[in-house]
């Protein structure tokens, strides 16, 4: 048996470009006698194998050629020239939403568009209670797509990909889509697909997916195959031959009211209820001892806003009532990235800053600043409120309220200016230096 | 090639019959519109030729005559000329289908011609009911019927399936194809009595492919004869040569057709 799922070898593909339509058929007419078209290599000469559940990042900058592989792979387009081999059912997110009707249901489309891919029907019965739980839709499952808003339809298309268990997925750029909570659980999603030995091929612009997800990487550039190997190389090599061309983040001026109570300090409970982001925040659970009433957060001059620049300070004020008598709480906050990692947590205790203890019913005011020594990017984030757990083991906690999914923070960056650094985050770093002449 | 349409056969049956249902959604009475407009169009033509132009139906005496003559080549026709005429669109409609999904192109063009067909056999039925209604006597001829139109709509999906291919890289095919499907519709006996035809006509009409089918039909539904011989192999032939030669057409451009779609 041949261990290679995917197997690629020389392909090429050649697109014929016609300067008017007469043009093609005055060739038709001289039978390959006479050629009145330019060739347009989209591709040339890509081979690589890839074993089961491995990922195959492909790079490259608009038009080297990107989706006309993926195309070819997933047999939308005739290669030209060379070979390929792909073993088992191809999912392609290229699809995503294609076959949709709009007059027909969210469940009514899983199973049209599913037999439109030669799945059987019982396979999909099977796990049509699984999709209709990850989409998260609702009652919309069983409505008209024509009436969902554009995050629906992607949520429902995506969820009926990832549980088709595809033996070869092929994702383009569709996950750039969506906001960041869902972003997250695609990516999450995508990693288990992985471990459970599918085989993906992943094309993107975004080098931190691409680093994150895939182990190996193909650099493609007008078509040729630059490079063929390690992710981070791949990447570096990308850069280096292209320069950094954009940056995700746009510059967004915020416009929020100045407060200039809190310009230092603490504020007073009223003053975070006034405007509490964490108030409708159905993601959370504990037990309940220590509760997180309101959360409020602003920028270190005290302007409320989830959007900050590179390495400013945000500020997150964070109201607690004790239903309980407390010892030793600890109040922290965790921070993801768009790929769901966890890029930072932290508390008062594990900063050394305790807090007092506290009685039934008192109110409590605790102020984190964070500075956003992190990449540009969207984040979000999660607050919670504890006391040290019976474990002997000091860093396990006993949760008594935890918010997840906050935000989302938005850190930007002026993309005309050099990056303080790379990477996740900033770490201490320091420099010296000194010269030394020749003699 | 009916491998693959075979493999695909759910999906052809289904997209054809939720054509059929959601052609006309939104409207008020959605599906009957699926009826009423060949309906509707019968009665003006039959308003038109009997009190206006006043034609007239030797062998067919009654009044109605003319109304069962008509429907028994008009609606076979309507549908034949939907069945190209979305067919040879199709691979230009089906176009986000067809550059994302590994779907055979063919399929397209069956979904076309199979929701012309079942839009057809309602009609039948309606046309069936209307001939009891006026008097006529069920004869087991009119069995053929059916079958007949069948292969009438599978002349339509070869003659689909040619010009889809051609009208992806000519385009002006499609715009030229309704104007040719209306003077084809007139060449033809359609609408009129073939009688009205000068004698020196009579010939060359035999060569015209729909004539075969729609005589055949009309000879069956109102006469109660089967035709000559020479007409069945004509319709087969027909069907079966240009659908085959369509498969070559498209076989030949396949790799090419997805790239200018």
């Amino acid at each position: 048996m041949n261990d290679h799922v995917v197997k690629v070898e020389n392909l090429g593909k050649c697109f014929k470009i016609y300067s008017n339509p007469w043009a093609r058929a005055l060739e038709w007419v001289s039978y390959g006698q006479k050629a009145y078209h330019r060739d347009f290599w989209a591709l040339r000469d890509i081979s690589f194998e890839l074993k089961q559940g491995e990922c195959l990042g492909i790079i490259g900058p608009n038009g080297a050629g990107k989706t006309t592989l993926l195309k070819i792979l997933t047999r939308s387009l005739y290669p030209t020239a060379g070979e390929f081999q792909v073993q088992g059912n191809v999912l392609s997110l290229l699809e995503l939403g294609t076959g949709f009707h709009g007059e027909l249901t969210g469940r009514q489309n899983i199973y049209r568009s599913t037999q439109l891919l030669g799945f059987p029907e019982g396979y999909v019965s099977e796990r049509i209670q699984d999709i209709e739980e990850f989409s998260e839709l609702g009652d919309f499952f069983d409505r008209a797509i024509k009436t969902y808003s554009s995050g629906m339809y992607i949520r429902l298309a995506f969820s009926m990909f990832v549980f088709l268990k595809p033996e070869v997925l092929v994702v383009d750029e569709a996950l750039s889509v969506g906001d960041v909570f869902f972003q997250q659980k695609c990516f999450a999603k995508i990693r288990e697909l992985l471990s459970s030995d599918t085989t993906c091929l992943f094309a993107s612009h975004d080098m931190a997916a691409i680093q994150n997800l895939c182990h190996r990487a193909i650099l493609l550039i007008h078509g040729q195959m630059e490079f063929k190997g390690d992710p981070e190389e791949a990447v570096s090599r990308y850069y280096a031959k292209l320069g950094k061309r954009s940056d995700p983040a746009k510059n967004i001026q915020s416009c929020h009211r100045f407060d200039p109570a809190s310009d230092e300090g603490l504020m007073a409970p009223e003053e975070i209820l006034t405007h509490n982001i964490a108030g409708n925040n159905r993601r959370r659970h504990g037990a309940g001892g220590l509760v997180i009433v309101g959360a409020r957060v602003t920028d270190s001059r005290g302007r409320d806003t989830l959007q900050i620049s590179m390495q400013e300070k945000l500020c997150f004020h964070v109201l607690l009532r004790a239903r309980d008598k407390i010892v030793k709480p600890n109040v922290g906050i965790d921070l993801f990235d768009r790929l769901g990692n966890l890029v930072f947590a932290s508390g008062a205790i594990n900063v050394g800053h305790p807090l007092q203890d506290l009685s039934k019913d008192d109110q409590m005011v605790v102020r984190i600043d964070l500075t956003m020594n992190v990449q540009p990017g969207e984040y979000s984030f999660c607050l919670a409120a504890a006391e040290p757990s019976a474990d002997p083991c000091p860093n396990v906690g006993y949760v008594h309220d935890r918010h997840e999914m906050l935000g989302p923070i938005l850190v930007t960056y002026d993309s005309s200016r050099l990056l303080p650094f790379y990477g996740i985050a900033k770490l201490p770093m320091e420099v010296q230096d000194c010269v030394v002449k020749k003699e | 090639m009916i491998r693959v349409l075979y493999h695909h056969r759910k999906y052809i049956l289904q997209n054809a019959w939720s054509d059929l249902r959601y052609r006309y959604a939104g409207s008020g009475i959605g599906v009957i519109w699926n009826v009423l407009i060949p309906l509707a169009q019968i009665l003006v033509y039959t308003v038109v030729f009997t009190r206006i132009m006043a034609v007239k139906l030797p062998g067919l005496a009654s009044e109605f005559g003319f109304p069962l003559y008509l429907c028994s080549g008009f609606l076979p026709w309507m549908a034949f000329s939907e069945c190209v005429g979305r067919g040879a669109n199709s691979f230009l409609e089906n176009a986000q289908y067809l550059k994302k999904m590994p779907i055979p192109e063919q399929v397209f063009v069956a979904q076309a011609a199979m929701s012309a067909t079942m839009s057809l056999f309602i009609s039948l039925v309606l046309l069936f009911l209307l001939a009891l209604t006026m008097g006529s006597v069920p004869n087991w001829l009119w069995l053929f019927f059916p079958l007949v139109a069948v292969l009438f709509q599978g002349f339509g999906f070869g003659l689909g399936l040619l010009l889809s291919s051609l009208n992806v890289f000519f385009r002006d095919i499609g715009q030229l194809l309704g104007i040719l499907l209306q003077i084809w519709m007139w060449i033809t006996p359609v609408v009129y009595p073939e009688t009205i035809l000068p004698e020196a006509l009579r010939l060359p009409m035999k060569l015209n492919p729909a004539y075969s089918f729609i005589h055949t039909m009309r000879e069956l539904f109102l006469f109660n004869r089967l035709p000559e011989d020479w007409m069945w192999g004509a319709m087969v032939g027909w069907a079966l040569g240009i659908s085959a030669l369509g498969y070559l057409v498209l076989r030949e451009l396949r790799p090419e057709i997805r790239d200018v779609l």
